[in-house]
């Protein structure tokens, strides 16, 4: 996921987000540039994902993403996840009640800790640790009967294949208290 | 509004100009609270959105990461 410079590991980080959530999806993602060292990602609109019985869910994806020297490869750069919200609706409208959602939004609210929403126990924040996205793309399948795009061998060699990459490339996934 | 055509050249992902976003930053949170971009941006440096959050206002997080909002070095610090 290292680039020559903080673009070039942007959009290599990307492309890995795109293979994993390809699984179930063929949009593709917005990118925006911030700054030299700050780019979001998200879906826009939420995708669309189709289900086995026939019906629609929606994934609204957001992450935003810090790029810098990689401190163990000099003259490489990488990109670190700063925050995340992984929604999943019943409806493409985003301002509609999720039916659950990941967070991680250290900068944007008093609750600086990774949490899940879950719409039927409103209120409450679960803790959790980081969450990736090939553990909601594989929940998305397994529990809420999401159809995947490609045959069982496939989308499971990508999942595994990616999150070996997250479990190598992350900086943290629990966090400790300060 | 729809992104521009232009694309990452590695991910393929849809590349967003400055003018796009923030016409997509306005559109966001004019839906989820009903007021312009602008006005979300100057309302949450005021720290009038301290305390919402998802149940109360569905979308609001996603609105804040979009936004162009003051960001620190690091997520985990606090």
């Amino acid at each position: 996921m290292a680039g020559r410079n903080e673009w070039e590991a942007a959009d290599n980080f990307v492309a890995y987000l795109h293979e994993t959530l390809a699984c179930i999806t063929p949009e593709k993602l917005a990118f925006y540039q911030q700054s030299k060292k700050l780019y979001k990602v998200w879906f826009n609109p939420a995708a669309e994902l189709t289900t086995r019985s026939g019906g629609r869910l929606f994934l609204s994806f957001t992450q935003v993403l810090g790029a810098g020297p990689d401190p163990k490869e000099p003259g490489e750069f990488k990109v670190s996840t700063r925050e995340y919200s992984y929604r999943l609706l019943e409806r493409s409208n985003i301002a509609s009640k999720e039916i659950l959602a990941y967070h991680w939004h250290p900068n944007d609210s008093d609750l600086r800790d990774p949490h899940l929403h879950i719409r039927c126990v409103p209120r409450v924040h679960f803790p959790t640790s980081r969450v990736c996205v090939e553990d909601v793309v594989c929940m998305l399948i397994k529990y809420y009967g999401v159809r995947p795009r490609t045959k069982h061998s496939e989308w499971t060699a990508i999942i595994e294949k990616n999150k070996r990459a997250f479990e190598k490339m992350a900086t943290w996934k629990i966090r400790h208290p300060l | 509004m729809p992104v521009s055509t232009k694309k990452l050249k590695t991910s393929g992902a849809k590349l967003v100009s400055r003018r796009e976003m923030a016409v997509i930053v306005d559109a966001h949170a004019r839906r989820v609270l009903g007021v312009s971009g602008k006005v979300f941006i100057s309302k949450w440096k005021a720290g009038k959105y301290r305390t919402l959050d998802s149940d109360a206002c569905p979308g609001v997080i996603e609105l804040a990461l979009l936004a162009p909002l003051p960001r620190r070095a690091s997520g985990r610090k606090k």
